[in-house]
């Protein structure tokens, strides 16, 4: 069994007959190496960010070192290290049609690569990750009225132009890609589960063995991040699985997602006053935030200080609060069927 | 004003983001297991036959703490009917991924 992991690493759970699992190893490539992708470290600001399963280690001379998988990673004097992730989505397919088992890594900017089995399908040697893209097709790269409307929606909805020649984007970032025959034309199609709850269907124009992506088709619309109990309906970061989950012969989709669930709530007068403190202290929160962001901007060291003195205790008092007063809203996700209806006849 | 209203319209046809395809997919339905809504923060939903009976069982895995649940299907393999969950376990404990 395979996953994906917030910090980046694609794990493994090797099964060993009779319904037990090996504890989780990280998936290596073919060089050795733990497959990560952005694995490079970036600057942003003052932040010197670093993805993966990784620890921040002090120096005798108080320089700070990035530990990840065995290695160091110097942390830029003057530079506040972060560590992130890359909310890898992972899924195994026989993308190259050759018989062994490739990989398709989703992340979170909505970027889509294939790492190729160059091993056998009991030894699997992954090369480096390749973006996935869309074919560019002499007719779209000319047509007017193609380009026209792509410009007006930027315009109109303030996003930026996507051309998925370039490489495929998940809307909303989140990429959750899977690859099924959709189509039931003996190649492999991509459906792509997306950050704003939608579902795009890449159908397959190439080849068994040389797939070439069509552009996308939506096959689930945007989903709605707030819901209530009395209507609650498919939400944001789409993560799908394609099965014929009711034995009809035809693939049917899973979607599982994540919504912010508003309920009724009746608070005591105790927790009524429990709770303007609450919001006060949010408040309060709010300023501390924007002054230790301008803080940061000049003196790192300072705004360290700052965040350990007045951010963090303030913090505490939040959380011991909300623990005492019953949420209005709270995230949760479920399980959606999409069953595919019949063929017309 | 009639001029106005044209050009809107046709910005607004022409802004007109790719539309679903509404006759393929029948509308959602939410599953359930022992007649409980299936919840999970951020859920990912995964089916295959895990416990070898011919019928598809459903794994879902969560953010929170890197868990994942099976629910073994108890019913058929057109109508799946989906038992109560356990979590995920390895020879070595529970099984999870690190979430950060």
């Amino acid at each position: 069994m395979i996953s994906g992991s917030w910090p980046g690493e694609i794990f493994v759970f090797y099964g060993q007959g009779q319904g037990k699992f090996a504890p989780r190893q990280m998936l290596r490539d073919a060089q050795g190496e733990v497959i990560l992708l952005n694995r490079e470290p970036r600057q942003s600001g003052n932040y010197f960010l670093v993805v993966g399963s990784a620890k921040i280690e002090k120096t005798k001379d108080g320089k700070q070192v990035v530990l990840r998988h065995g290695k160091r990673i110097e942390v830029p004097p003057g530079k506040q290290v972060g560590l992130t992730g890359t909310a890898s989505t992972a899924h195994l397919a026989d993308w190259d049609g050759d018989g062994d088992l490739d990989l398709l890594v989703g992340e979170i900017g909505g970027s889509v690569y294939y790492l190729e089995n160059r091993g056998t399908r009991t030894q699997p040697a992954f090369a480096p990750p390749e973006k996935l893209k869309v074919a560019a097709t002499k007719q779209k790269e000319n047509d007017a009225v193609e380009k026209l409307k792509q410009s007006v929606r930027a315009l109109v909805f303030r996003t930026a132009k996507v051309d998925e020649t370039r490489g495929i984007r998940a809307p909303g970032g989140d990429a959750h890609p899977v690859a099924a025959d959709w189509d039931g034309d003996g190649r492999l199609d991509l459906l792509l589960g997306c950050g704003n709850g939608s579902v795009r269907l890449y159908r397959n124009v190439g080849t068994r063995k040389r797939p070439k992506l069509a552009a996308p088709r939506v096959l689930v619309p945007p989903g709605n991040w707030n819901c209530t109990e009395e209507n609650v309906h498919p939400g944001h970061r789409a993560k799908i699985c394609v099965v014929d989950w009711n034995g009809d012969g035809r693939l049917d989709l899973l979607l599982g997602d994540v919504v912010s669930m508003r309920r009724r709530v009746q608070l005591t007068e105790e927790q009524k006053k429990l709770k303007a403190q609450l919001d006060q202290l949010n408040k309060q929160y709010r300023t501390l935030a924007m002054e230790y962001a301008k803080l940061f901007r000049k003196d790192a060291q300072k705004a360290r200080q700052f965040q350990r003195e007045k951010l963090l205790p303030l913090l505490r008092q939040m959380a011991k609060l909300r623990r005492q007063v019953p949420q209005e809203s709270q995230l949760t996700g479920h399980v959606w069927l999409f069953v595919r209806r019949p063929l017309e006849k | 004003m009639s001029a106005h209203l044209t050009a809107l319209w046709i910005a607004l046809s022409l802004a007109a983001p790719p539309q679903p395809d509404r006759g393929e997919l029948a509308p959602p339905v939410r599953l359930q297991a022992q007649g409980e809504f299936i919840q999970a923060h951020h859920a990912a939903p995964f089916a295959a036959d895990w416990d070898g009976d011919g019928r598809l069982d459903l794994l879902v895995g969560q953010f929170v703490l890197g868990r994942l649940r099976i629910y073994r299907n108890v019913g058929t393999e057109n109508e799946p009917k989906l038992a109560a969950p356990v979590w995920f376990q390895t020879t070595k404990g529970e099984g999870r991924v690190p979430t950060g």
